[in-house]
């Protein structure tokens, strides 16, 4: 710890003073909403009449309440189906990058297009892209398959979003993984050829173990981000056909300024946040394994 | 030397691979935008479409885009600057300070970085309605105008810088702020770029938020507008197009600007 020698006395009062304006932001924009969706959630509020108090009633009902059920599941299906292969794709491209030469920096902006693209965009230009006349069918059927219902039938809209999440977060991983690759030492690799290592035998016991902070970083990052979905699903499918792509935020999104169950929706939106709060903690552990073992 | 030969042409053949995957969509939304209805779906990728730029003209004047336009640039601003100062400000607190509630303050802060917005948007929506900020740019821009991450970026840059500058400062009678300002500051001008860069980018695409609290057409963002256009006009794919390269345009030429902050910023979550 390099704190200033004159310590608390003479300077804290600085010290709390700069803090301040930042403390302020937090406490009336994220820590005061906070609390109040504890207290909402055990109230029944649809904005027109008083809150009434009803206690535990809608986090005692989540276990019966079906469009909450499917929409967990749906949610926990496109953060499995996204994660994985993601964390797979995003890197052996990494990986593959660092065996670029001089023109490594170029690719490496190509591929960090998708990540530049505001999201909006992404989502229009896909929906088009996945339209039952629209060019990834056309590919499929030059390769003498039927075209596929992406965005219209509720058995194949899950995996188009899927599909789309994999072509966008792929590229921001995969400029994660480059750098942690290229911040492995290289007399790492010196030493393993010294002891005649190669191929599968480096990246077993040379790479993966220096990788591990990185790979355990990307999965919290893109589960994490995964759970906070919300404008691809609301702007290709607004969670249709039947509900069949109705994640968590868009369920929560729904309930409240749709159908005014505030109570409800925020009861919804406690589980979300429990969810994210323990993935998160979970990150800061790892982090700190990181630190010790550095 | 035969066998790595081999291993570097199938890493050329995977990056090449990925890159045109990751290429192609951008490039469609290009060449569709300049397509009519009829040619979209039926041409191939590189013939030139007949549409000219009348998908431009048209959609762009259709609703007020360069309205949309500027509520975004001005979010992005009031995030950036209020980010940077407040974030610098903290940071700074946070890697030269102790003071009685300085463990707190420092747990307050990490607390917060877990709340994602997604989990608490009905209760910050019934905060603004309270405030009587509806339909206001107070409700579009504040709420969400502060990055807690810049106060990370900020205090790691500065705990590296040694005390005794400050003290220095202290001895020839700087004042607290201004040895923020105009000593410390300056030596974590770097970060202050990654997190300029990194609030533009989150404002530039915040979706959500916008959609709750601005009802009235002339508060829209551009993500908004270039959603509610979809929506009404979902029919017309080369007008659709030409608003989505409407949005982009902005984000990317940011990007060419600022490429080796921008994969910096990325790469620093990678290695830290």
């Amino acid at each position: 710890m390099t704190r200033t020698a004159s310590g608390p006395s003479r300077y804290g009062r600085w010290g709390f003073l700069f803090c301040l304006p930042a403390l302020l932001f937090i406490a009336i924009f994220q820590l005061y909403p906070v609390l109040f969706s504890y207290f909402i959630s055990l109230h029944e509020y649809d904005l027109l009449s008083p809150p009434r108090y009803v206690g535990f009633k809608y986090y005692l009902g989540l276990a019966s309440d079906k469009a909450f059920l499917r929409s967990l599941g749906i949610t926990i299906t496109y953060v499995v189906y996204t994660v994985v292969p993601v964390l797979g794709i995003a890197f052996w491209l990494g990986w593959s990058l660092t065996k670029l030469g001089r023109s490594r920096g170029v690719w490496r902006t190509l591929i960090f297009l998708p990540s530049v693209m505001p999201l909006v965009s992404v989502a229009l230009t896909w929906k088009l892209l996945l339209n039952v006349q629209g060019p990834v069918n056309d590919g499929l059927g030059f390769l003498g398959m039927a075209p596929v219902s992406w965005l219209t039938s509720s058995a194949m809209a899950p995996w188009a979003l899927i599909l789309v999440s994999w072509w966008h977060a792929t590229s921001y991983y995969t400029i994660i993984f480059l750098a942690g690759f290229l911040a492995i030492p290289r007399d790492h690799y010196e030493a393993a050829a010294l002891d005649g290592a190669r191929g599968w035998s480096v990246l077993r016991h040379i790479t993966l173990p220096s990788m591990k902070p990185t790979i355990a970083l990307v999965v919290v990052l893109s589960t994490v981000n995964g759970l906070k979905t919300f404008a691809f699903q609301q702007i290709m499918t607004d969670g249709g056909p039947a509900g069949s792509t109705q994640i968590l935020t868009l369920l929560i999104y729904k309930t409240s300024f749709s159908f005014l169950q505030m109570g409800k929706a925020s009861t919804y939106s406690v589980v979300l946040f429990t969810g994210i709060l323990v993935i998160s903690l979970l990150q800061i552990w790892l982090l700190r394994d990181r630190h010790r073992h550095a | 030397m035969h066998r790595s030969l081999a291993e570097r042409l199938l890493a050329i053949a995977i990056v090449v691979f990925a890159t045109v995957l990751t290429l192609y969509p951008i490039v469609w939304m290009l060449a569709a935008s300049l397509k009519t209805n009829s040619e979209l779906f039926s041409g191939s990728l590189f013939e030139l479409g007949s549409a000219g730029l009348s998908n431009f003209t048209s959609s762009l004047s259709q609703r007020p885009f360069f309205l949309y336009l500027f509520n975004s640039v001005l979010a992005a601003l009031v995030s950036v600057i209020v980010t940077v100062v407040f974030g610098a400000l903290a940071g700074y607190s946070l890697a030269k300070f102790q003071y009685r509630f300085s463990g707190a303050v420092a747990l307050i802060v990490l607390a917060s970085i877990m709340i994602p917005l997604e989990a608490i948007v009905i209760p910050l929506f019934l905060e603004v309605h309270a405030f009587g900020w509806t339909n206001t740019y107070a409700a579009l821009l504040l709420p969400t105008a502060f990055n807690v991450v810049g106060i990370f970026v900020f205090r790691q840059a500065m705990v590296a810088i040694p005390d005794a500058y400050i003290e220095a400062a202290r001895i020839d009678g700087a004042s607290e702020p201004r040895i923020l300002f105009s000593v410390i500051l300056p030596m974590v001008a770097p970060s202050a770029v990654v997190v300029a860069i990194l609030t533009f980018n989150l404002s530039w695409n915040s979706y959500l938020w916008p959609l709750i609290v601005a009802s009235d057409d002339g508060l829209r963002t551009l993500p908004l507008g270039m959603a509610a256009f979809q929506s009404a006009f979902n029919t017309q794919y080369g007008q659709v197009m030409a608003v989505s390269i409407f949005g982009a345009v902005p984000t990317t030429l940011f990007f060419i600007a600022f490429q080796r902050h921008f994969i910096e910023g990325v790469s620093a979550a990678g290695v830290k």
